[in-house]
């Protein structure tokens, strides 16, 4: 395990006791996840650039004394960003659920960035417990898209209705009305190649749907 | 659930335990699979520590080496084991006729919760698996004759999906119904506590521990809220329900009574949270097992 304050030069903040405390804290985890993180926020920052330079991420852990990912020092929990401009997004506070479509945008923006880099990302519409925030962790990788899995069927299915107005049921249940959506999706992107089995491929529809994201634009 | 274990008998553990307190394990890793009985104490050091257990009245720990499992004395030294190999160990205790390990064993792209006991902590053998579900068990605490391990079925991404409660009677160990823990589906176990007055258990969300009671295991309810800590440990003291845990928010070493204030234990910063015995507790720092007053 190591410690860090920051990623990467970014600040990293925890709010669940005080919101809006900038107090430095002591957060640990591997130096492989660690470096995972760097290229998740450097990431971040090129997608997201628009908005000037990242000022702080506010976390909800780390490593966290438990069984799985986090008790390996293998995950993160992501509450809150801020970028220079004053743009923010808010796990913390369900942005997900907003009844403004530039604020789910943005969260699938960072839920889309999240996942170029991390195999098991879990949001908010995954389940209850991911509701206020957006946990990813080093397991199943490598970074692909599995049908068979309830937190990228649900993502892609939400996705597909807040950029696309695909009209889908978030149910985590790829049948052929999901197929239809992630094939128009895939075209409306120029996505070429298998997102299913190419870490590449899925990556770089990824970093399209962030830049759609952020940018507040429908595909 | 199936149930293989036959009765096991005591015998006298043989170990070289120079004493309880803080103390260091480093050097080289263990070399070797010597049988149990046979195995040389020796410095290990290990990445990963879980549980707490008496034998012959000294704590001992389970940590994981380069080379698998070991059994690790309160002074360092540290032996294999044989029986846990490829095992999830997340939890262990002390239990009538040894100690008793709880975890997962890999079945492919599933884990099967599962039950482990040793007479001598050395030697350990599977004698319970929950071989329709796809999870694991991540504490364990007992009482009297009694044991109760908790745990949850996995979902494809590994998050908790429903809570598991196996309990151990005069008749085995057994998966149980309960009511009262569905709130906790999808968090995961920390701690469990067994008392005069029934059992206590921590789950973990993203932003503390809920702690819940019971007077025998199967009928639960909400008992208090502990943001930004990882209850690793509980005990039923005079003064209440003791807890010792890590912070959420970075993770200092932190330790309190349930409804009243908490404060730091003097241990380093990156102290990790094994337990307590007695009015100690047991820590696992840059491989190293320390322990403390709390």
């Amino acid at each position: 395990m190591i410690t860090f304050s920051n990623i990467d030069g970014t600040p990293v903040y925890y709010w669940r006791t005080n919101r809006g405390n900038t107090t430095t804290r002591n957060w640990n985890a591997t130096q492989a996840f660690y470096d995972r993180l760097v290229l998740w926020i450097r990431d971040l920052r090129s997608l997201s650039s628009a908005y000037g330079s990242v000022s702080y991420v506010v976390s909800a852990g780390f490593y966290v004394n438990k069984a799985g990912q986090h008790g390996a020092g293998t995950a993160m929990d992501i509450d809150h960003i801020r970028w220079s401009n004053g743009t923010t997004t808010s796990p913390l506070d369900r942005a997900h659920a907003s009844g403004t479509q530039q604020i789910r945008r943005r969260y699938l923006a960072l839920d889309a960035v999240a996942r170029r880099r991390f195999r098991f990302v879990l949001d908010g519409w995954y389940n209850a417990e991911h509701a206020d925030h957006i946990h990813a962790d080093f397991g199943g990788l490598p970074t692909t898209c599995e049908t068979g899995s309830e937190s990228d069927t649900k993502f892609v299915q939400a996705m597909c209705n807040n950029f696309m107005n695909s009209g889908l049921a978030v149910d985590g249940d790829w049948g052929p009305l999901t197929q239809s959506a992630f094939n128009t999706a895939k075209s409306r992107l120029a996505v070429t190649g298998d997102p299913h089995s190419s870490s590449s491929v899925w990556a770089g529809m990824m970093s399209k749907v962030a830049q759609k994201g952020f940018a507040n634009q429908a595909f | 659930m199936t149930s293989s274990g036959s009765r096991l008998t005591r015998r006298s553990f043989v170990g070289a335990v120079a004493g309880l307190g803080a103390a260091a394990a480093t050097g080289t890793a263990l070399h070797g699979t010597a049988s149990a009985s046979t195995a040389a104490a020796a410095p290990a050091k290990v990445d990963r520590a879980v549980g707490l257990g008496l034998l012959g009245g000294a704590v001992h720990t389970l940590g994981r080496s380069a080379e698998g499992w070991v059994l690790v004395a309160a002074d360092g030294t540290a032996r294999a084991t044989t029986g846990l190999g490829g095992a999830e160990v997340n939890d262990m205790t002390t239990a009538p006729g040894g100690l008793v390990a709880v975890g997962a064993t890999s079945d492919g792209a599933r884990s099967v919760p599962s039950v482990w006991e040793s007479v001598d902590g050395l030697a350990w053998r599977r004698t319970s698996e929950l071989t329709g579900l796809d999870g694991h068990l991540t504490v364990v605490g007992s009482y009297g004759s009694a044991a109760l391990a908790v745990g949850a079925s996995l979902t494809l991404e590994r998050a908790p999906r429903q809570r598991i409660v196996v309990r151990r009677d005069a008749a085995g160990w057994a998966l149980v119904p309960t009511t009262g823990l569905a709130y906790t589906d999808q968090w995961t176990a920390s701690a469990v506590a067994g008392g005069a007055d029934g059992w206590t258990v921590s789950t973990v969300d993203a932003s503390g521990s809920s702690v819940a009671t019971s007077p025998d295991g199967l009928d639960w309810t909400p008992s208090a809220q502990l943001v930004d800590v990882a209850v690793r440990s509980l005990a039923t003291t005079g003064a209440g329900i003791r807890w010792v845990g890590n912070a959420m928010g970075g993770s200092g070493a932190v330790t309190g009574v349930v409804g009243a204030d908490r404060r730091p234990v003097p241990v380093p910063q990156e102290a990790q949270a094994l337990g307590t015995v007695g009015d100690r507790s047991y820590w696992l720092v840059d491989g190293r097992i320390v322990s403390a007053t709390v």
